[in-house]
């Protein structure tokens, strides 16, 4: 299934608090984005780090971002590389 | 000052500003209620008869206000049932305050008498929500309640209660407005380089056309949206929220957008060769088919949600801002222009759709009234002044094609969720924001048994609500889908109806029955002279569709006037 489509890995900075996975990774079964690897590291900063790689199109991954750029919590997203990986 | 966290809800709401809720007690929300009872002098409780009506209502009120709508329930199936409401006030952008009782934080988790977890459940359907479970973090969660119910494009946002945290004790001293500390900016910083090059485009059109979205009347940017109309002379093509934001009576107003919308915005869409969209989402609704959708246009796309930009639709130029922002920097680059050909364009395809549809319909001669009829009539006698509050289907696009809207903040309606039974709570809410403007509830025989419960609140609270019927003894949109597209297999959209004048006099409200064209005129004039609540039953044709039409799945160009 991701074989047609290419690799991105989404970096997310939140404010770590209760439900903020949920809310993430609600979006990315919405936007019907299948989470290939996830890590999660929180910091000293009462912020988390998310590491979340993913296989899908351009489109896609930039519409999710956009949405994941809306909740609350979230302070930064990006999208570290696309494709040629 | 010591006081329970239930009053410090009160005081909070106060402090914001609140002075009407919607709501309905039970047990987890029952100190809440309590601190409501003692404030009942300075905070107006509408006691529904359903939690999604006080959803709905309080959509009804900040639709037609403005302002943040509160709704209040309990835990369980009081927080469920305000679900639907939510879910359309964030399809719609409706900045809506709802607070929920909650389980005690011991009870929490152990599956407890009435619990669920409505934050969990509105995660998808919210712009925020929280559970509070200490009294001392009620205030700090209500101020960002109703902070980002308005920030940057409304919408929804639910505080969860624990009964215990109501219950507590906490130290109130100021309540302090909510500020963001390093808060991502919903409107970026704008350059004039950036609305000289729109006013570039806007200018050298030869056909340009500007799409008015629900985002005009949310930023009040009205008068700004008729200046620039006016200086660059552009036709102004609305879409259902966007309706009440441009006088329909306006020369440079060509119509209604989308599927039920008028001839000639539709089809010139696929001819414009510059769309400024001002607050608009390009809905699936109004763009059709997207493959064939303004492909030679050059688009502009303004609005204050960024994760709209590009989403349906590719724009050439875009501006993070919202709407009044955005059109007085165009507005001052813009120079007037002469496109008379183009405008003559809309005329001759508005001449068309009148020919075949409008005056076919309104000087149709029959043993029965047609929806139209009794539309166009409500519109000329109100002078197009009331809030109208349609529910969802044929009657509310017949609602919005006939009724010639003038004011803005007068089209109360759900768009994006289509909640049949939202006319009568949402026109509960307008009447209550608005007591001096005349409200007129428009429903289908379906969608006001969705919600008909409501006739109570119309009775307890006395308010003269006007509800005009269309009674065609069927589920008329989805049996006209039938005929059209399912070989007039009508499943299931034949509904046997109770007396509805019989049914709205048991609530004490006065109520007529007309069958006949005749009667009609007589029968709208009475409902609108009504000093109090007003049930009109208007019998229409049974077999009527709406048209015109751009089936599911076809381009713009490709609407049917039959």
């Amino acid at each position: 299934m991701t074989t047609n489509n290419d690799m991105h890995i989404i970096t997310i900075v939140t404010r770590n608090s209760l439900r903020v996975l949920q809310r993430i990774s609600g979006l990315f079964s919405r936007y019907s984005v299948n989470i290939d690897q996830m890590s999660i590291f929180s910091g000293q900063d009462g912020l988390s780090y998310f590491s979340v790689i993913v296989y899908s199109d351009d489109h896609s991954v930039q519409k999710l971002t956009n949405q994941l750029n809306k909740i609350v919590e979230v302070c930064d997203v990006r999208i570290v590389n696309h494709k040629h990986f | 000052m010591k006081i329970t966290g239930a009053q410090a809800i009160i005081e909070s709401l106060l402090a914001e500003g609140v002075d009407l809720v919607f709501g309905y007690p039970g047990g987890a929300i029952l100190p809440t209620y309590d601190a409501l009872f003692e404030s009942k002098e300075r905070i107006r409780h509408v006691l529904v008869r359903h939690e999604q009506g006080a959803a709905i209502a309080a959509e009804g009120y900040a639709k037609s206000s403005g302002r943040t709508g509160v709704c209040i329930a309990t835990s369980g199936p009081g927080a469920t049932n305000l679900v639907t409401g939510i879910a359309d006030a964030m399809l719609d952008s409706v900045p809506l305050v709802c607070i929920t009782g909650q389980v005690a934080s011991s009870l929490i988790g152990t599956d407890a008498f009435q619990e669920a977890d409505i934050v969990g459940i509105t995660i998808p359907i919210t712009k925020w929500n929280i559970q509070v479970s200490r009294a001392e973090d009620i205030p700090n969660a209500i101020a960002k309640a109703f902070y980002y119910a308005k920030d940057g494009r409304p919408g929804p946002v639910l505080v969860d209660i624990t009964k215990d945290a109501q219950a507590g004790m906490m130290e109130f001293t100021e309540y302090a407005k909510y500020v963001p500390r390093g808060k991502k900016s919903t409107q970026h910083k704008h350059s004039d380089m950036q609305f000289i090059e729109i006013a570039d485009l806007l200018n050298n059109a030869k056909r340009p056309l500007i799409l008015a979205g629900n985002g005009v009347g949310i930023a009040n940017a009205e008068e700004e949206l008729v200046k620039l109309a006016e200086k660059a002379t552009i036709p102004v093509a609305c879409t259902l929220h966007g309706l009440h934001s441009f006088p329909s009576n306006h020369e440079y107003f060509v119509g209604l957008l989308g599927m039920h919308g008028n001839y000639a915005p539709n089809i010139l869409t696929n001819e414009a060769d510059v769309i400024l969209a001002i607050g608009m989402r390009f809905d699936d609704r109004v763009t059709g088919n997207l493959a064939r959708y303004a492909k030679q246009a050059k688009i502009i796309h303004v609005d204050i949600d960024f994760a709209e930009i590009n989403k349906n639709v590719r724009s050439h130029m875009h501006v993070q801002a919202d709407a009044k922002y955005a059109i007085s920097h165009i507005l001052r680059f813009v120079q007037s222009n002469n496109h008379k050909e183009w405008h003559h364009r809309f005329k001759h395809l508005h001449d068309q759709e009148y020919e075949q549809v409008i005056k076919a319909e309104l000087s149709h001669k029959g043993d029965m009234i047609r929806m139209p009829q009794a539309m166009d009539l409500v519109s000329r006698k109100t002078k197009g002044e009331a809030i109208v509050v349609p529910d969802v289907g044929q009657n509310q696009m017949v609602a919005m094609r006939y009724y010639k809207f003038q004011k803005p903040k007068s089209h109360i309606s759900s768009g994006g969720l289509g909640t049949m039974g939202f006319a009568l709570p949402a026109a509960i809410g307008a009447k209550m924001a608005n007591p001096d403007r005349e409200v007129i509830c428009v429903a289908g025989d379906g969608g006001i048994q969705m919600n008909i419960q409501e006739l109570g609140v119309i009775l307890q609270e006395k308010l003269p609500v006007k509800i005009l019927l269309l009674n065609n003894n069927y589920l008329g949109m989805v049996r006209q889908w039938q005929e059209m597209f399912y070989e007039e297999r009508y499943s299931f959209v034949d509904l046997v109806s109770p007396d509805f004048v019989a049914l709205a006099n048991a609530y004490g409200i006065k109520a007529r029955k007309v069958t006949s064209p005749d009667e009609l005129e007589e029968a709208v004039d009475e409902m609108l002279a009504s000093k109090e609540a007003y049930f009109l039953e208007v019998v229409v044709e049974k077999r009527e569709k709406v048209f015109p039409m751009i089936p599911a799945g076809s381009a713009v160009d490709e609407i049917r006037l039959s």
